[in-house]
């Protein structure tokens, strides 16, 4: 038994979270565990890390509990991996990183730059060893916090999320490389919403319901898989934006060019494209957060010539990070400023405004401070704030990243319906397709440093 | 040299002019440092702040003192605001902070929480500066317009920051990162014994000239 909780209870207030909750984890299994955004995977991943040292019931790693030992030694038993691939190192580089970790650890010096050079290795990262963690992409980083915990050897790998801004290539390569390291006798523990990739490699899935846990089996697993699907998306014939001989730099690197090209036309735009490929740096552009070369116009005009505070009312960015966007203290402050700046003041009446929170399941949060929510529900909450203000334009930058199935399919139909009544434009970035593929109307793909839009999905 | 002993140098310098009431001293002390910087290919901007840097606190020592004190003292002054300008910059504009850090830890055996903390820190101030910038668009984007005086706008920063900064501890802790706790070392410092001469010779020469100006 490599991990074992009995009667766990945890409380935020009056929120119950767990409620007598037991689990024991086969040693040298991989599991999944799923539930809906705000649940509490999180937190229980958190608890079996140790990081929750106060909490009433027993939590044993190894048999051992790991909540009392010293962090340098927990790390020999429990490797973690963050949901946010920016705050998870304290190094410029990689290689900082992983000496920094391993001086920790007190291996001998003479062993460091061995081991982390095998963990680079092993992952398959050589070459970013020296690079600055700024300049890696979300999915280069969680390869990079995954080789630190291959350098720790740690026997229990936890991952909160780890894909949520991570592309399809490059999940599919960080789980293959997770699934050599169970050969090797580490035991994995995964939440995720996105069940792609899982099928075929879990032993157990868990599931988080009603304050406690259970398994699932494989073809109840099955079930709740997505079924393939085709698309046809429109072919664009008119567009708010319009590019001319457009070429986007990242640190001397070409990230797109582009001759001529329209986007921006009454609808659903989905942009796809592989991991720092530079569809955030897109968007940076289109909203004046960056510099490039050539031309943009917005209804004709040169975007470079408008004065800043005056196009955001027309072209705004919903940012892939929620807290951003925030700017007072709770919910219902929050929804009135947005209220009070929107464009679209006779269609968003506080009973819509209620309307559309129920279905978001938000409703009962009002009174609470927005920095306190989940991570689903802050994205939730966001999203309504943009909406509500009602610029022409939004461009969405990963809005379902980290929602649950059912939250992910409400967001889809209000994208949808706002869409169709003409209220938004919609530009959407997003590696989870399933629930968005039927609500889009263009779909535009950046590959090989270029835009175009495909007909066929 | 190594920077903690430079550092060490530096500020037992320092503490010694405040003492000394003697142009002559500064003056040579400012030179000194003067040369040392150049020997050290700083970029022409930084350069040329030190031309200009000392032009306004020399005249404003200069004139107060002339006029209410004596021409004497106004010498001593002006020059030993030379003096302590040319040393600072002789430690900041030449030192590295990861080296320096470094020597902390290993050879002063300064807490470990507080050196990484600040290493920590350091590489988010890039960052900072960005996020800066974002909030203000992002509140834009809202129809807020936050002035760079805004309290809004520090409040906003304040809390990412903290925000970061619980992350980041969290990060440090799951990477084994134990406060306090012996580590080992990479990179081990060591400081050549030629540092210990170079800079205990100065110190000597110093007291001779304190002794004999």
């Amino acid at each position: 038994m490599i991990v074992t909780l009995e009667h766990l209870n945890l409380s935020y207030g009056k929120t119950k979270i767990f409620d007598d909750l037991t689990l024991t984890i086969q040693e040298n299994s991989f599991n999944l565990l799923i539930g809906p955004s705000g649940i509490g995977k999180s937190t229980l991943l958190k608890i079996i890390a140790g990081l929750f040292p106060q909490l009433k019931g027993t939590v044993l790693v190894d048999n051992i509990a790991i909540s009392q030992l010293p962090a340098n030694q927990r790390a020999q038993y429990v490797g973690f991996l963050f949901q946010d691939p920016d705050t998870q190192f304290a190094m410029p580089t990689p290689f900082e990183e992983l000496t920094f970790t391993l001086e920790n650890l007190q291996i001998a010096s003479d062993e460091i730059a061995e081991r982390a050079t095998a963990a680079l290795k092993f992952v398959g990262i050589e070459q970013l060893a020296n690079q600055q963690m700024t300049t890696l992409s979300g999915g280069e980083k969680q390869k990079v916090a995954l080789a630190i915990i291959v350098a720790m050897k740690s026997k229990l790998l936890l991952l909160d999320e780890p894909f949520a801004n991570v592309d399809m290539t490059a999940r599919q390569e960080i789980l293959k490389k997770v699934k050599t390291l169970q050969a090797d006798g580490v035991t994995i523990l995964v939440a995720d919403h996105d069940f792609s990739g899982y099928p075929e490699i879990v032993n157990n899935v868990w599931e988080i319901h009603n304050h406690k846990i259970s398994a699932l089996d494989h073809t109840q697993f099955i079930q709740r898989l997505p079924k393939p699907q085709h698309h046809t998306f429109k072919i664009i014939s008119e567009g708010v934006f319009e590019l001319n001989h457009f070429k986007l730099l990242n640190e001397k690197k070409t990230l797109i060019t582009v001759p001529e090209l329209l986007i921006g036309a009454p609808g659903i735009t989905l942009l796809t494209g592989a991991n720092g490929s530079g569809k955030s740096t897109l968007f940076n552009a289109l909203t004046k957060l960056k510099s490039f070369d050539g031309q943009i116009t917005y209804q004709s005009k040169n975007i470079q010539k408008l004065k800043v505070a005056r196009y955001v009312q027309e072209v705004a960015l919903l940012f892939q990070s929620p807290e951003r966007q925030f700017l007072r203290m709770t919910v219902d402050e929050e929804l009135t400023l947005s209220y009070q700046h929107s464009q679209q003041r006779a269609f968003w009446s506080p009973q819509k405004i209620d309307h559309y929170l129920t279905r978001l399941n938000l409703l009962h949060l009002r009174q609470h401070v927005v920095y306190q929510l989940s991570g689903g529900q802050k994205k939730k909450l966001q999203l309504l704030l943009m909406l509500i203000v009602s610029t022409p334009v939004l461009l969405l930058d990963e809005p379902i990243a980290g929602l649950d199935v059912a939250s992910v399919r409400v967001v889809a139909e209000i994208l949808q319906e706002l869409s169709t009544q003409g209220k938004q434009r919609f530009i959407i970035i997003s590696h989870q397709l399933d629930a968005l593929l039927p609500v889009v109307n263009y779909h535009l793909h950046l590959d090989h440093q270029t835009l175009y839009y495909q007909e066929q999905f | 040299m190594n920077s903690g002993v430079k550092f060490g140098f530096i500020l037992i310098v320092s503490i010694e002019l405040t003492f000394i009431l003697n142009a002559r001293i500064n003056f040579i002390v400012a030179i000194i440092a003067a040369v040392y910087l150049m020997l050290s290919r700083l970029t022409w901007q930084r350069y040329l702040l030190l031309v200009l840097m000392p032009i306004l606190p020399v005249l404003g020592a200069w004139t107060s003192f002339s006029t209410y004190g004596t021409h004497n003292m106004a010498i001593v002054m002006a020059t030993r605001i030379v003096a302590y300008i040319y040393l600072g910059a002789a430690f900041s504009f030449t030192t590295n902070m990861v080296d320096l850090l470094n020597t902390l830890e290993q050879k002063w055996h300064l807490p470990t929480t507080f050196v990484y903390g600040l290493r920590g820190a350091l590489t988010f101030v890039p960052r900072v500066k960005q996020e800066i910038k974002t909030i203000h668009i992002a509140a834009l984007m809202r129809g807020e317009h936050l002035s760079f005086y805004s309290p809004q706008l520090f409040f906003k920063a304040i809390l990412i920051s903290l925000q970061w900064s619980t992350r980041l501890s969290t990060a440090m802790v799951s990477h084994g990162f134990t406060e306090n706790a012996p580590r080992t070392h990479f990179q081990s410092v060591v400081i050549q014994k030629r540092d210990w001469l170079i800079a205990v010779s100065l110190l000597v020469i110093l007291q001779l000239m304190i002794a004999y100006l």
